[in-house]
């Protein structure tokens, strides 16, 4: 999958508009990013990527790009 | 307060193997009670329960809501009766209402819910439960209160609380008890995976209880409680164990 | 100032046609709103739609015992009328049965149609464009069965239950996208629900002890309606996660 369409999944996940978001862009920076939008990322790693993912590395992420790395 | 012993009484739990039902079971044991235990993983049964041997040890998929009764006709043999029946098995998660698809809404429901149900309506038409008797379940706050991200298990709580007032009034005839015990936050709950994600995320950790979390054990006495003959008119209740949570 | 009750050119989804159902699709559109019915039951749709002469008003039938066939539903609706401003759930089958004749299969049809449907439309109605981001409430009609316990009727009373919880959860999880969330919980009321149950009729003993505890009589379709209107309304912007009961008294007696 190219980091396109991961990053396209990730604006559905937040429910943002296409175009919104960056690899660069800092999690802290996205308002929608909230403690409801780390639950549906656990579920979306374990669905869409295969991947378990704890709340204790959530915190290590900062930008969108550590989460597109995570995703593989 | 000899009315708080279980000794002379037979007892059936269902869902054995996470921390809270084990302490329970082992709870229950040490009242005296005669007891059969039925849990779904037969090397976890053996190695949690060595002491105890079949026919009082019974292993099926109890969440296997299908063959409940089969299963239950295949390893109960005509002489086991229970003065009560314990219902510990629960299934949760965490997730955000867009991901709450009909296949995981109804396997939640069916664990904590229908496999409740299906278990009484085989044990009472197989004549299992004596005259007297006591059921107890599980149940949550959860049924009772607003869980960002846990409207299934909330859901399948309260299905299972509802369940029980109506059972209670149904088995008023034979003079069962139905009840159930809506917990808040336990101790041994925090070793579970999804609740560790959820206060990482959350960053909490400070108790929303003011008297704090639970222990496993005054959840098991309250079972025994329920159990014994010291509540035989008091039927249809979920007690809450909380620690304050919903004030 | 926003006018209070105020449905003109509303899209509002109103699933279920019944005897409550019924009586909030004629209010509704009386008041002006474009009503939606969904049904399983194309008769009733016709009556129903036969009744509310002009507006932009439409149906669609949908068997609510098979959740799967929700999400293309929505979707449909969705291009057809635009994002939804309202949608109340008056689906429901009585389901009386004693215990030991619930088996699973029963069980799970009750679950279905008074529940897992519940959940599904709003799953789908919930997902972005498909609802008013303004403003959008949502009504489900549960029973003062989900808070007393009813021999021969643990189905019905569970599926309500579950209901009632699925609301307090959804408000407070939906509340940021503006769409608020309640239940009504009628107490006996004369619908042909009710009337195919036997014991229903003036001169039953039954029909005599609800009246003992439902001691302002038997609700009429009507009653609900104007719950569910009042929730529906501007006049209950802050009731949200709520079941209100329309119970002639039963449930504090």
């Amino acid at each position: 999958m190219t980091n396109e369409e991961k990053i396209a999944i990730l604006e559905e996940m937040l429910e943002l508009e296409n175009g919104t978001l960056s690899e660069a862009t800092e999690l802290l920076a996205i308002e929608e990013y909230d403690s409801m939008a780390k639950l549906s990322l656990i579920v979306t790693s374990d669905e869409e990527f295969g991947k378990k993912l704890s709340g204790e590395q959530i915190r290590t992420f900062k930008t969108v790009g550590d989460i597109l790395s995570f995703w593989g | 307060m000899s009315d708080l012993t279980l000794q002379n009484k037979s007892a059936l739990i269902i869902g054995v193997h996470d921390k809270l039902s084990r302490i329970i079971a082992r709870s229950i044991i040490k009242e005296n009670a005669h007891v059969t235990l039925i849990g779904s993983d037969k090397s976890l049964l053996a190695e949690e329960y060595p002491e105890i041997t079949e026919p009082h040890l019974i292993n099926f998929n109890i969440t296997d809501c299908k063959n409940i009764e089969k299963n239950l006709k295949s390893h109960l043999n005509d002489n086991l009766k229970y003065d009560g029946v314990v219902f510990c098995h629960t299934q949760s998660d965490f997730k955000p209402l867009s991901f709450v698809k009909y296949d995981n809404l109804s396997s939640i429901v069916n664990d904590n819910y229908f496999s409740f149900v299906e278990f009484i309506r085989v044990l009472t038409k197989m004549k299992k439960i004596n005259n007297n008797g006591s059921i107890v379940a599980l149940s949550s706050i959860s049924s009772i209160r607003a869980m960002k991200a846990k409207m299934a298990f909330c859901s399948s709580k309260a299905a299972l609380d509802a369940a029980i007032r109506c059972l209670a009034v149904e088995f008023a005839n034979k003079k069962i008890r139905v009840n159930s015990i809506q917990k808040g936050e336990v101790d041994v709950d925090f070793e579970k995976g999804h609740i560790q994600d959820v206060s990482a995320i959350r960053e909490e950790g400070v108790s929303n209880a003011c008297l704090g979390a639970s222990s496993a054990t005054e959840i098991a006495n309250t079972v025994i409680f329920l159990l014994s003959d010291a509540t035989h008119t008091l039927t249809g209740q979920s007690i809450v164990i909380d620690g304050g949570y919903t004030l | 100032m926003r006018p209070l009750l105020n449905f003109n050119n509303k899209n509002i989804i109103v699933a279920g046609v019944g005897g409550i159902g019924q009586a909030t699709v004629l209010e509704l559109a009386s008041m002006g709103a474009n009503i939606i019915m969904i049904d399983a039951n194309e008769q009733a749709l016709n009556e129903t739609i036969f009744k509310l002469g002009q507006g932009k008003h439409s149906t669609h039938i949908c068997d609510f015992s098979k959740v799967d066939t929700i999400e293309p539903l929505i979707k449909n609706i969705v291009k057809e009328s635009g994002a939804i401003d309202a949608f109340v759930y008056c689906v429901g089958i009585g389901a009386v049965r004693p215990l030991k004749l619930s088996k699973y299969e029963f069980m799970r049809t009750v679950m279905d149609i008074n529940f897992f449907s519940f959940i599904e439309m709003i799953r789908c109605i919930s997902l972005k464009g498909n609802y008013n981001p303004k403003e959008t409430n949502i009504v489900g009609i549960s029973a003062i069965g989900a808070f007393l316990g009813n021999s021969t009727k643990t189905a019905y009373c569970a599926s309500k239950g579950a209901m009632n919880a699925a609301v307090r959860c959804l408000a407070k999880e939906l509340a940021p996208k503006n769409i608020r969330i309640n239940t009504v919980a009628p107490g006996v009321t004369d619908t042909p629900m009710a009337r195919a149950s036997e014991d229903y009729g003036s001169e039953s003993e039954e029909y005599k002890s609800i009246l003992q505890r439902q001691y302002l009589g038997i609700c009429s379709p009507n009653d609900i309606t104007n719950a569910v209107v009042f929730l529906l309304s501007n006049m209950s912007n802050k009731i949200t996660g709520s079941c209100l009961s329309v119970d002639g008294g039963k449930l504090s007696s």
